[in-house]
């Protein structure tokens, strides 16, 4: 008797939970019944200079009246109508393959619910996916076939009623509709994607050339050849490996790991067909961070206050830049520096390390000499510098009017620094010869 | 007394004053009358312009308090009120409100204070698509980023500024100093 509230076995639990779960199932099934997929595909030949054009599936138009509720994550964009049915499900992500056919797919799935299967074919049929080769040798990729818009209105009186509208402006009505398209091109084409509604692109290798125009959007790519990127407020993008890239970014997290050149903020940022320099500070690049893995050539056109970090770089040129921090890893062999308000660290210095050239005001430099390097550096106190010398191996062969030159070790072909700063603290470390 | 009174007799006419043209006295008048005008007219246009004042500070107070509202809510619809991040923003604004920097520093630091204004922008952009699209988990990463990035600049902004100053204490250059508007 004293057992009589004994909580219930585990397994009963179980198996409780397991019906739950499965009656849940069956009710979210109840809804998706009734329904049509057909998958629309086309394949063309093309050339290999040729060049895919392609919008995001979230460009689709959505016009709405009523009363409607969305759930957008990063992966669907689906749109509830007054009973809180589901009427647009847009699958957000494109996914883009490359391979080694002289080929362009379009894969296209739709999801459609009339009422009748009958209906369902027949509004299928309506559905085009129209993929040629124009006569510049360019394939425009329109995901959402001959979709113009998705309508819906409802109000107290009247339930959801929905049409999408052909872009031939033939209006045909629809209870759901869910979208994913996929696209495969071929290694060697040029490749342009332009967006700007929260969606997320992942690519394939590629060899051809890639142009991204994009606000609020996330890329991973893997292995591309030749990058041009305009980016806004472009949190996540990611790329394995980069021939080279010229990039120009506002307010964007750009990461790659291994790119043979990388220039940064030479033209102004693409914005509906327009290049224009970033409004606030003019600049081709700001509040950007970079992340960067190695890099053979860093060349900064334009920056102001972006986040540079790499682990190690080659041969390093900025031209202009205000207020951008740069933490470099290690430095091989050159670095010419032309910058305002910009701080360096520079982890380590290759002992083979050839020219450094510094002019920069209003700054802390850090250069971190590696063990066994002889140099000769060149201070031109311009206005004042706090200059900490840690190596105790570097000596002061002369003073000249505001220049001093310093030394370290016996070899004069030996890499050279030379800075020219006003109001800067220089730190410099070095080990013993 | 006599003498006197004979006296003003025969020169009565040299003690009168000389009759004043007409067109002087209106003339006079029609200047009075102007200047009241005038005057009239500076007044209206001073409490015109008063109002208008007042008008302008009026809406800008409500919206500001409108946006702080706003603001306020979207971080309690995403859940972000742990990292208080709206106190944050308003204490280090008001920290840099208070600081000085020589005059020929301001115009750049102008590039600093100018991106603060874009990143004003893009939460609206937000808090447009919110109105529009209602509650979005992923936006809340979003205005996460967004948040960590503003805080970071404005911290960006406090550090040069003592930067400048530390270098002008240095070099102690007379150059007049004037308050970062914020």
């Amino acid at each position: 008797m004293k057992k009589r509230f004994r909580p219930l076995p585990r397994k009963s639990i179980f198996r409780f939970d397991r019906i739950v779960f499965l009656t849940i199932l069956f009710i979210s099934n109840l809804s998706l019944m009734g329904q049509t997929t057909k998958v629309f595909t086309k394949e063309i030949e093309v050339a290999e200079d040729a060049t895919v054009e392609s919008n995001l599936p979230s460009s689709f138009g959505l016009k709405m009246n009523g009363t409607i509720t969305t759930n957008n994550t990063k992966d669907h964009y689906a749109l509830h109508g007054r009973s809180n049915e589901i009427r647009v499900n847009i699958i957000k992500d494109l996914n883009i393959e490359t391979w080694d056919r002289n080929f362009v797919k379009q894969e296209t799935r739709i999801t459609v619910r009339t009422g009748s299967e009958a209906d369902d074919a027949a509004l299928l049929e309506e559905f085009k996916l129209d993929l040629k080769v124009g006569a510049d040798q360019r394939i425009v990729v329109d995901c959402n076939l001959n979709m113009d818009a998705f309508h819906m209105k409802n109000h107290i009186f009247m339930d959801d009623d929905c049409y999408v509208k052909l872009s031939n402006g033939k209006r045909i009505s629809i209870n759901f509709i869910e979208i994913e398209t996929k696209l495969w091109i071929p290694k060697s084409i040029n490749l342009s994607v332009k967006g700007n509604n929260y969606a997320i692109i992942r690519l394939g290798e590629l060899i051809g050339d890639l142009r991204l125009d994009l606000e609020y959007t996330e890329v991973y790519g893997t292995k591309m050849t030749r990058l041009f990127a305009n980016l806004e407020n472009c949190y996540n993008v990611v790329f394995r490996e980069v021939a080279s890239a010229n990039i120009s970014a506002v307010n964007s997290s750009i990461e790659i790991e291994n790119i043979g050149g990388l220039t940064i903020g030479e033209s102004g940022l693409m914005k509906n067909g327009i290049t224009s320099a970033f409004v606030p500070s003019k600049a081709n690049s700001a509040l950007t961070k970079y992340k960067i893995g190695t890099v053979g050539l860093l060349m900064v056109m334009n920056s102001d206050n972006d986040a540079f970090h790499a682990n190690e770089v080659g041969h390093m040129d900025v031209k202009n830049s205000n207020y951008t921090k740069f933490d470099i890893g290690r430095l091989n062999v050159t670095a010419m520096i032309n910058a305002k308000n910009c701080d360096f660290n520079f982890a380590l210095i290759d002992k083979d390390f050839t020219n450094i050239e510094v002019e920069n005001s209003l700054c802390d430099l850090h250069l971190y000499m590696e063990e066994s390097t002889g140099y000769q550096l060149q201070l031109n106190r311009n206005e004042y510098i706090e200059f900490t010398n840690n190596d105790s191996s570097l000596h002061l062969l002369s003073n000249d009017d505001n220049i001093e030159l310093y030394q370290k070790g016996t070899d004069n072909k030996k890499g050279r620094i030379n800075i020219t700063c006003s109001r800067c603290k220089l730190l410099l470390d070095g080990e013993q010869l | 007394m006599r003498e006197f009174e004979d006296y003003l007799k025969e020169n009565k006419k040299r003690f009168e004053a000389d009759q004043l043209d007409e067109s002087i006295w209106q003339g006079i008048e029609s200047q009075i009358v102007v200047k009241h005008k005038v005057s009239y007219k500076k007044l209206i246009c001073l409490l015109v312009a008063l109002i208008a004042i007042l008008l302008v500070s009026f809406i800008g107070y409500k919206n500001s308090v409108k946006a702080e509202a706003l603001e306020n809510r979207v971080i309690a619809q995403f859940d972000l009120g742990q990292y208080n991040f709206v106190q944050q923003v308003n204490y280090k604004k008001q920290k840099l409100a208070e600081e000085s920097i020589p005059v020929d520093q301001l115009e750049r630091v102008q590039i600093l204070l100018q991106q603060l204004e874009f990143m004003d922008g893009q939460f609206q952009d937000y808090t447009y698509y919110i109105e529009k699209n209602g509650y979005q988990k992923f936006i809340g990463e979003q205005i996460l980023n967004f948040y960590t990035s503003k805080i970071e600049l404005l911290d960006k902004i406090q550090d040069e500024i003592e930067k400048i100053n530390y270098y002008e204490e240095k070099i102690q250059t007379s150059t007049p100093k004037v308050n970062i508007q914020i």
